[in-house]
C-alpha cells in the first residue's frame, strides 16, 4: 500500500489539493451568501444598534437581583428602554450589558431593544405597560416563559427581531 | 475620522510591536514581511493590554496618554538604533509572502481573502451577542472604561478570575474612539485570526511548498469554530492564536536553536496566562516539554539548559505574574479549583465521568466543523508513528496529548454539570489546539510523501 501511494504520490496530491479546493471553494461562497443576506444589511442601516425608534420601559422584576434593581427603581421616568434577549438565563447579564454604561452614564439614557411581535404578546399577559413617556411596565414571570416555549425557530426570530431586522 | 482612529487602533499595537521586536530580537527569525507584520502586531497588541492593566493599577489618571508616550518613546528609541531594520521591511530583502505562485496558489490566496471578508464583516456588522463574549469580556471591558478602575459593580457576576486581556483589547480601541463602540472594539480579534493565518502559512512555509502551505492554512481558516469566534470576542480564539505562536516560535527554536525563538515563545506562553485561565495549563505543560527536550538534547551544555530554561519561564512569569497576584489579593474565587472540588472523593468520583468525556470529545472532533483536522491528526499518528518519534515532530505532539489530558481532568473535576460543560465547551478547547495539530499533522504527512524534507525547503 505504502509503495502504491509513493508510486502514485503526485496523482494523489493533485487529487486530494483539487478535492479539498472544491470543497473550501463551497464553503465559502456559502458565507459569502450569508454575509450578504444577513450581515451587509446591518451595516448598511448604519448602527441600527442606537437607533431603533420604538422604546419601551420595562422591569423584569424576579429576574433581577437586588442590587441592580435598586439601581433601576433610581431612573427618572423619562428614561427610554431598549433590550434584546435570547435565552432566559442571557436576561439578567443582558440587561446589566446593555443598561451598563448608560445607567451609571453620565446621560443616564438606557436603550433596550424591542420589536413589535413582543409588543403583541405584552397585553395577553396582563403586563402594564406604555410607550416611553415615563410609564412603567411590568412583565411577569409568566410572560416570559411564555416567550421562551415558543421553540427554539421563533426564539431565534425574536432575537433577529430585536437585533433590529 | 472613525475609520482613520479604527486603523489607528490596528497600526499603533504594529508600529509597537515592530519597535519591541527590532529593539530585543532581530528579523534573522522571520521568512517574509507576512510572518513579521503578523507577530509584530501580535506582540504589540499583547504588550499593550498588558501596559494599560499596569497604568490601571498603579493607577494613573490618564492611562491612554501614558501608554502612547510608552509607545512613541519606544518606537524612537527603536527607529534610531534600528534604522536599517525598519527600512528593510520595505525593501525587498524581506518577501512579503514568500511563494512561487500558480493558478491553484492564486485560486486558494483568492478563497483566503473572501474568507477573510466574512470574518471581518460578520465581527464589525454587530455588536458582542454570545454569552461569554459580552458577560465575562465586553461588559468588564465597559466597566474599566466608564469606571477607570477594575470594579465590578453587580454582584452576581462571576469568572472574576479570568484573566482580561480580551477586555483590555477591546478597552483599547474604545480609548482611542472616545466611546465604548461594542461593534468597533472588535476590530481586535478579525485582526488576531488573521495574524494566526499570516503565522501559520508562514510556517507552514518554512517546511512546506507554497501551495500545500497557503491550502492548509485555508483548511484551518474555513474551520467554523475559528472564523466563529473570530467574530464574537471570546477568550478562546486568543488563547488559540497565542499559544499557536509560542509553539511555533518553540519548534523553530527546537529546530535551529536560536534564542531569539525561543524568547518570542516564552513572551506568547505570558500571553497566554494573561488571555485565558488555560494559558496557565499551557505554561505548565509546555514547562514540562521543554524541559524534556533540554533533558535529551545533547547538543547544548548543562549551564546552557539550565539559562535557557530559567530564561524561557522567567520571561513568560513577568508577563503572567501581575495579573495572577493581582487576582489572588482581591480574593476572586477560582471556579474550578474549590475546596469542594479538590477532595479525593470528588475526584474518584469524577473518573465515572471518563466514558462521557471521551465520547463528546471524540464526537467533536469527527464533527464536520472541524473539517476532519483531527482525524487526520490521530491517522498520521497511527500510520507514521515510529517516524515521528525519530524527528523534534514528536514533542509538538506531546504537547497536544499532554492538553488534552489536561482538559480531560478539567472536566472530572469540575463542579457544573459535566454533560452541560462539555456541550458548552469542548469545541473552543479543542480549537485551542488545533492550529498546531494541523501544524504538526501536515508537516508528518507531507514528509512521509517526499514531497519536501524536514530540512530541505523546496521552490
Amino acid at each position: 500500500m505504502i509503495s502504491f501511494f509513493r508510486k502514485h504520490r503526485q496523482t494523489i496530491s493533485k487529487t486530494i489539493i483539487t478535492l479539498l479546493l472544491i470543497g473550501i471553494s463551497v464553503q465559502v461562497g456559502l458565507r459569502l451568501k450569508e454575509i450578504y443576506k444577513k450581515n451587509l444589511p446591518l451595516i448598511r442601516k448604519n448602527n441600527i444598534w442606537e437607533k431603533r425608534s420604538e422604546s419601551i420601559r420595562i422591569v423584569f422584576g424576579s429576574y433581577l437581583d437586588p442590587q441592580f434593581l435598586a439601581i433601576l427603581k433610581k431612573i427618572p421616568a423619562n428614561i427610554s428602554f431598549q433590550c434584546r434577549f435570547k435565552k432566559k438565563w442571557d436576561f439578567n447579564i443582558l440587561l446589566k450589558y446593555w443598561y451598563y454604561p448608560r445607567l451609571i452614564g453620565s446621560d443616564n439614557r438606557v436603550i433596550c431593544y424591542f420589536d413589535h411581535a413582543l409588543k403583541k404578546l405584552l397585553p395577553e399577559y396582563k403586563v402594564i405597560y406604555q410607550d416611553g413617556k415615563g410609564n412603567v411596565i411590568t412583565i411577569k414571570k409568566a410572560f416570559l416563559k411564555s416567550i421562551l416555549a415558543h421553540g427554539a425557530e421563533k426564539k431565534k426570530w425574536l432575537f433577529l427581531k430585536g437585533f433590529g431586522k | 475620522m472613525t475609520l482613520i482612529i479604527v486603523i489607528s487602533a490596528v497600526l499603533v499595537p504594529l508600529v509597537f510591536g515592530l519597535s519591541v521586536i527590532f529593539l530585543f530580537f532581530n528579523t534573522r527569525i522571520f521568512n517574509s514581511r507576512l510572518m513579521l507584520l503578523s507577530t509584530a502586531y501580535l506582540i504589540g497588541i499583547g504588550l499593550i493590554t498588558y501596559l494599560l492593566f499596569l497604568t490601571f493599577l498603579i493607577p494613573l489618571s490618564n492611562p491612554l496618554l501614558w501608554l502612547m508616550i510608552t509607545v512613541i518613546f519606544t518606537s524612537f528609541i527603536s527607529i534610531y538604533l534600528n534604522k536599517d531594520l525598519w527600512l528593510d521591511i520595505f525593501s525587498k530583502k524581506l518577501s512579503m509572502l514568500n511563494f512561487k505562485g500558480n493558478v491553484l496558489f492564486y485560486f486558494a490566496l483568492i478563497l483566503t481573502f473572501f474568507q477573510l471578508c466574512y470574518v471581518y464583516i460578520r465581527a464589525l456588522s454587530m455588536p458582542p451577542s454570545s454569552w461569554d463574549g459580552f458577560a465575562m469580556w465586553s461588559f468588564k471591558a465597559k466597566i474599566l472604561f466608564y469606571n477607570g478602575v477594575y470594579a465590578i459593580p453587580f454582584s452576581s457576576l462571576n469568572h472574576l478570575d479570568y484573566p482580561l486581556f480580551n477586555s483590555f483589547a477591546q478597552l483599547w480601541t474604545y480609548l482611542l474612539l472616545g466611546e465604548a463602540n461594542e461593534i468597533l472594539g472588535k476590530i481586535v480579534f478579525p485582526m488576531m485570526y488573521l495574524s494566526l493565518l499570516a503565522l501559520i502559512y508562514s510556517h507552514l512555509r518554512k517546511y512546506l511548498t507554497s501551495l500545500t502551505s497557503i491550502i492548509i492554512t485555508l483548511l484551518l481558516a474555513i474551520i467554523r469554530p475559528l472564523s466563529t469566534h473570530a467574530t464574537l470576542a471570546y477568550a478562546d480564539l486568543s488563547l488559540t492564536v497565542f499559544f499557536s505562536a509560542a509553539i511555533f516560535f518553540l519548534f523553530d527554536f527546537i529546530k535551529n536553536r536560536d534564542n531569539k525563538s525561543l524568547f518570542l515563545s516564552a513572551v506568547f506562553m505570558g500571553l497566554c496566562a494573561w488571555t485565558k485561565n488555560e494559558g496557565i495549563a499551557f505554561n505548565i505543560t509546555t514547562g514540562i516539554i521543554f524541559c524534556i527536550y533540554l533533558l535529551f538534547e545533547n547538543g547544548i551544555s548543562i549551564l546552557g539548559k539550565v539559562k535557557k530554561y530559567l530564561i524561557y519561564i522567567g520571561l513568560s512569569l513577568s508577563i503572567s505574574l501581575p495579573w495572577l497576584i493581582f487576582s489572588r489579593l482581591q480574593n476572586v474565587n477560582v471556579d474550578l479549583f474549590t475546596e469542594k472540588t479538590m477532595t479525593f472523593s470528588h475526584i474518584l468520583k469524577g473518573l465515572n465521568r471518563i466514558p462521557d468525556i471521551l465520547f463528546q470529545f471524540g464526537k467533536a472532533m469527527i464533527s464536520p466543523s472541524f473539517a476532519m483536522i483531527w482525524p487526520f491528526f490521530f491517522l498520521v499518528h497511527i500510520v507514521f508513528l515510529k517516524k515521528i518519534l525519530k524527528t523534534d515532530l514528536k514533542y509538538v505532539s506531546l504537547m497536544i496529548v499532554l492538553n488534552l489530558m489536561i482538559f480531560i481532568s478539567i472536566y472530572i473535576i469540575t463542579p457544573l454539570d459535566v454533560n452541560w460543560h462539555l456541550k458548552t465547551s469542548v469545541n473552543r478547547v479543542l480549537l485551542q489546539l488545533t492550529p498546531i495539530a494541523i501544524f504538526m499533522a501536515s508537516i508528518s504527512f507531507s514528509r512521509y510523501f517526499n514531497d519536501i524534507a524536514l530540512d530541505d525547503k523546496k521552490d
